[in-house]
């Protein structure tokens, strides 16, 4: 036996009971007591024993009542184990769960990106915030507004700049396309201006060269983007060129700046002196006595403090001033914010295609719907899955775990499920990007700063969901009593059932009223884009004669009739599926006497051709004649003139006295009422004239032949006649569709987001059914033995599941209808909802629900009754 | 007076812990003890002692530097804390008190 050191179990002993704070210096001292004893040659080893058992004594002794708190990280240790083997054990209830929430994160996230950048529109301009748009509204007799449009006429500008010094800066711009000849080589270039010097003053873009303050103030400036300059010139280096504009017209390039963002309302490409426009009236007075002209965008930049109450109050003087005494009768001027034009405004005349503050509403809407059923699903399936769980539980509270520990534990696997989800939310969000890139043609800029904002806003959210989600199941099962819990004499109490159909309920009417909705505006947009016309738009070439002007354009339309697959054509300043915003003052005789109507009349100038090419038919009179002389002061008018008018009828019509834009005329022909312009706007009043400058459109029927055949006789007839100009030419249904691109566009994204509706819903009620079916094996093996067929057990099984679909309908329904009412009364032409969308939505719900359920139950009913009694 | 008072071995060993200073540790304390008083002291007696007297407030103590002596482990140094320092006063002004009245022959009979 080893002397010299002290006995080995009193030690082990010692260090066992002894409080672990004092085991140290307490050993350390029987160490020491026992050196000095062996030292004295005193039985050391039986002391040092005896010490130890006097040691044995209450504030020596540790805690004996919860022996030792584990630290917190054993602890999660702990819970992510537990984590990690139940979504083992449950693999599907856990795949359930995340994919569902994660791809409604990834919608979020997808509809973040897309609002984000809608609203991004202007901002980027510098001064944003006090930039602001002038618009020109023109009113009906009634006080209607029959126009409104984003532009103003040249007189504007001038007179604005003397009488309205809070505006600091007010710059107008027309903006038009052209065709340009350069090396013998033909451009179509779209996107060119005329502007002022202060434009730059208002629109900080980037220069790459050149001075903004100075580029625009010379005669024959020029500034063009970066991409223009590398198109005509492969190189940005372009200061101090010169570009030749026209043959005999040459430009000074005097600045380059960089491409304008495409999140703006307007864009540009080649920004010209404006004084171009100044030169095209013989003089100044001349030019600030045309108030008619409205084309020019304008935009003026707040002086710091001033307001625009102010401003708006002294616009009915400043027509009295300029105009004349009635002008405020007639119309009126409007200032719009530069940040609100894309999403607020809708004029008659927009630069572009703006967007629609509804939609970006609709969108968030959908989105927190969407959220709202992925977190159902989440709470549904943690709720049931966690009553599995409830004999585990027990036995956790009767090995001491404390409520927090419970809800530290299924608060850990929420938030273990979130993550996951939220990591897998983020990648289908970025694969999914460039889908809607291409989709919307938007162009997002996805960059490490949008990366962590949206990462950060599905943390948040994921966040969010899994602590309200997790926290009910984990409050409810740290409030089990451990013996109840243990005995499985669980009452998951009615209330508890009743809140989960409640959520089953929410989903469903969720999914039924985006599928409605759904159904109610595919209904809407076939009626939209196959309602007749009045015309026929099939099979109509659209050809632009921007350039081909003089005796050739004669010689040319006549051998356009050589061909056999060319029916007719006529020429026109306006074709169908274009806004109409040309408009004069119009009298016409009613009871005998010259009165003005109480609206505006909008006017098409057309040749003889036109009305008979397009097919339009006459409700009364004829058309225009080539042989008879005074049709050039005729008047065809449409029936909505007509009614306006307040004829009693068509035949009335005809014959009558009128005089258009100060011209006397008669009316020779009344047509029927045609789609001339959208279906969103009614049928607006119209006056077809002749024309007596030549017409720039040309609308050519075609027969349904050999259309590759026919467009390349045209080609070669084009390039034949104009050598040096580009054909151009476009379908006219193409055209229609286009006017509904945008809708439909939205539709299928609308589509898009209610199937991801209704496949989370199902999901949830999936794991909501195999949940149901696997507490029910038993009573399904014992109604199997007492006789029970598949098929019984399948309607007891699915029922209770069906009938809360159902009731979802009757929750569902009213909302969608009352919603897509709302919609439907946006159009001049809508639908009626029928029932169709109805029975789809039934069809589509019913059926997800039933598969959903079924896919588990089928499998319960048709298991061996034997085998689910031994279950357990 | 205050609401503690000291038993007779918490006032030795109070006392021992002002003798030895700066090197009041379990072992030097019983060291102390033994050789002034000629008692023999359990560590687990002293020990009980120290910790009650810890948490009565007239002891702290702090754990010093580990030494090879000892098998490495720390010694557990232990001070009197003010409180414990106006309790040993106290003690000591209630035990002259005391002796102050006992008349003289009694004890020069004892004797």
């Amino acid at each position: 036996m080893d002397r010299k050191s002290p006995p080995k179990f009193p030690l082990s002993f010692f260090r066992w009971f002894c409080n672990p704070e004092y085991v140290e210096d307490i050993e350390g001292d029987l160490q020491e007591r026992f050196k000095k004893r062996a030292h004295e040659k005193k039985p050391a080893r039986w002391l040092f024993a005896l010490d130890v058992f006097k040691l044995f004594r209450p504030g020596i002794i540790r805690k004996l009542k919860r022996t030792q708190k584990p630290g917190y990280s054993i602890l999660l240790k702990h819970y992510f184990k537990i984590t990690l083997r139940n979504f083992r054990k449950h693999r599907s209830y856990s795949l359930i769960n995340a994919v569902g929430l994660a791809i409604s994160l990834a919608c979020c996230v997808l509809i973040g990106i897309y609002l984000n950048y809608e609203l991004s529109y202007d901002k980027h301009f510098k001064n944003a915030d006090r930039i602001y748009r002038l618009t020109r509204e023109f009113k009906n007799a009634d006080g209607s507004t029959s126009l409104h449009l984003s532009r103003l006429a040249p007189p504007f500008v001038p007179y604005l700049r003397e009488d309205f010094p809070e505006m600091e800066v007010i710059t107008s711009f027309n903006t038009f396309g052209t065709t340009l000849h350069i090396n013998g080589k033909n451009y179509l270039q779209q996107n060119i201006a005329f502007a002022d010097h202060n434009f730059f003053k208002i629109f900080q873009l980037d220069f790459i060269s050149g001075d903004p303050l100075t580029a625009l103030k010379n005669p024959g400036a020029m500034v063009l983007t970066e991409q223009t300059a590398v198109k005509y010139f492969g190189t940005t280096d372009v200061v101090g060129k010169i570009f030749p504009y026209e043959s005999d017209l040459f430009l000074n390039i005097t600045g380059v700046i960089k491409d304008m963002p495409e999140n703006s309302h307007f864009r540009l490409e080649m920004i010209l002196d404006f004084s171009f426009v100044e030169d095209r009236y013989s003089s100044r007075e001349k030019m600030l006595q045309d108030w008619p002209a409205n084309i020019y965008s304008t935009y003026f930049l707040l002086k710091n403090g001033s307001s625009i109450e102010e401003i708006e109050k002294r616009f009915s003087k400043f027509f009295t001033d300029h105009l004349d005494e009635n002008a405020n009768d007639r119309t009126a001027l409007h200032i719009q914010r530069l940040t609100d034009i894309h999403l607020h405004s809708n004029l008659d005349d927009e630069q572009g295609l703006n967007g629609d503050i509804a939609h970006v509403h609709s969108f968030i809407i959908i989105g927190l719907l969407i959220l709202i059923i992925s977190m159902i699903n989440y709470m549904n399936l943690t709720i049931a899955m966690s009553l599995n769980r409830a004999k585990e539980v027990g036995m956790r509270k009767v090995l001491g775990a404390g409520k927090p520990g419970i809800v530290g534990q299924f608060i850990t696997e929420s938030t273990v499920m979130v993550l996951l989800s939220i990591v897998s939310a983020f990648i289908i969000a970025l694969l999914a990007l460039p889908y809607l890139t291409g989709f919307t043609g938007n162009s997002y800029f996805f960059g490490f700063t949008e990366m962590i904002q949206s990462l950060a806003f599905i943390g948040a959210v994921g966040m969010t969901i899994g602590l309200l989600s997790g926290s009910y199941p984990a409050l409810v099962m740290a409030n089990f009593h451990p013996l109840n819990a243990l005995k499985s004499r669980l009452s998951i109490g009615s209330g508890n059932s009743y809140f989960k159909q409640a959520l089953v309920i929410v989903q469903f009417s969720i999914s039924s009223i985006l599928i409605l909705c759904t159904g109610v505006v595919f209904e809407q947009l076939s009626f939209i884009k196959n309602k007749n016309l009045g015309f026929d738009k099939e099979h109509m070439l659209i050809l632009y004669l921007n350039g081909a002007s003089g005796s050739d354009e004669e010689a040319f339309k006549q051998s356009l009739l050589d061909h056999s697959s060319i029916l007719n054509y006529g020429t026109s300043n306006n074709i169908p599926s274009t806004q109409l915003t040309s408009m004069s003052g119009v009298k016409t005789e009613v009871d005998g006497e010259m009165v003005s109507p109480e609206a505006d009349i909008k006017n098409i100038r057309i040749d003889e051709n036109f009305l008979e090419t397009y097919g339009i038919q006459m409700a009364a009179g004829r058309y225009f004649n080539k042989n008879i002389r005074t049709d050039s002061a005729g008047y065809i008018l449409n029936e909505a003139a007509v009614r306006m008018i307040g004829w009693a009828s068509n035949e009335e019509a005809i014959s009558k006295r009128m005089d258009y834009d100060r011209k006397p005329g008669r009316i020779i022909g009344v047509i029927e009422d045609i789609h001339f312009e959208s279906l969103e706007s009614k049928i607006t009043p119209m006056i077809f004239l002749l024309a007596e400058d030549p017409l720039y459109v040309l609308s050519a029927r075609l027969n349904s032949g050999d259309l590759t055949e026919t467009l390349s006789y045209i080609e070669n007839q084009w390039n034949s006649f104009f050598p040096k100009v580009p054909i151009e030419y476009q379908f006219l249904d193409e055209r229609f569709n286009a006017l509904y691109e945008a809708e439909t566009k939205r539709a299928e994204i609308f589509t898009g987001l209610s199937c991801i509706a209704i496949f989370i819903a199902s999901l949830g009620l999936f794991g909501l059914a195999s949940f149901t079916v696997s507490r029910r094996t038993r009573e399904v093996g014992i109604r199997k033995v007492l006789g029970a067929s598949i098929k019984q057990i399948l309607v007891l099984l699915s029922k209770e599941f069906m009938i809360l679909v159902g009731i979802s309908f009757i929750v569902g329904f009213p909302i969608a209808f009352y919603f897509t009412e709302q919609w439907l009364n946006s159009y001049a032409y809508r639908i009626n909802i029928s029932f169709l969308p109805f029975l789809l939505t039934c069809v589509i719900c019913l059926g997800m629900a039933l598969v959903a359920v079924s896919l588990r139950t089928i499998e319960a009913a048709k298991h061996n009754p034997v085998k689910s009694l031994k279950y357990e | 007076m205050g609401k503690h008072h000291l038993g007779e071995f918490e006032e030795i060993v109070m006392l021992t812990v002002a003798i030895l200073q700066d090197e009041a540790y379990g072992f030097a304390i019983i060291e102390e003890m033994e050789n002034r008083l000629k008692r023999s002291v359990s560590i687990g007696a002293l020990q009980t002692v120290l910790k009650r007297l810890e948490k009565k407030g007239f002891l702290k103590s702090e754990l010093g530097e580990s030494t090879a002596v000892r098998g490495g482990k720390r010694k557990r140094f232990h001070h009197l804390t003010s409180a414990g320092k106006e309790m040993l006063q106290k003690t000591k002004e209630q035990r002259i008190g005391l002796w102050d009245a006992i008349p003289e022959f009694i004890l020069k009979f004892n004797r």
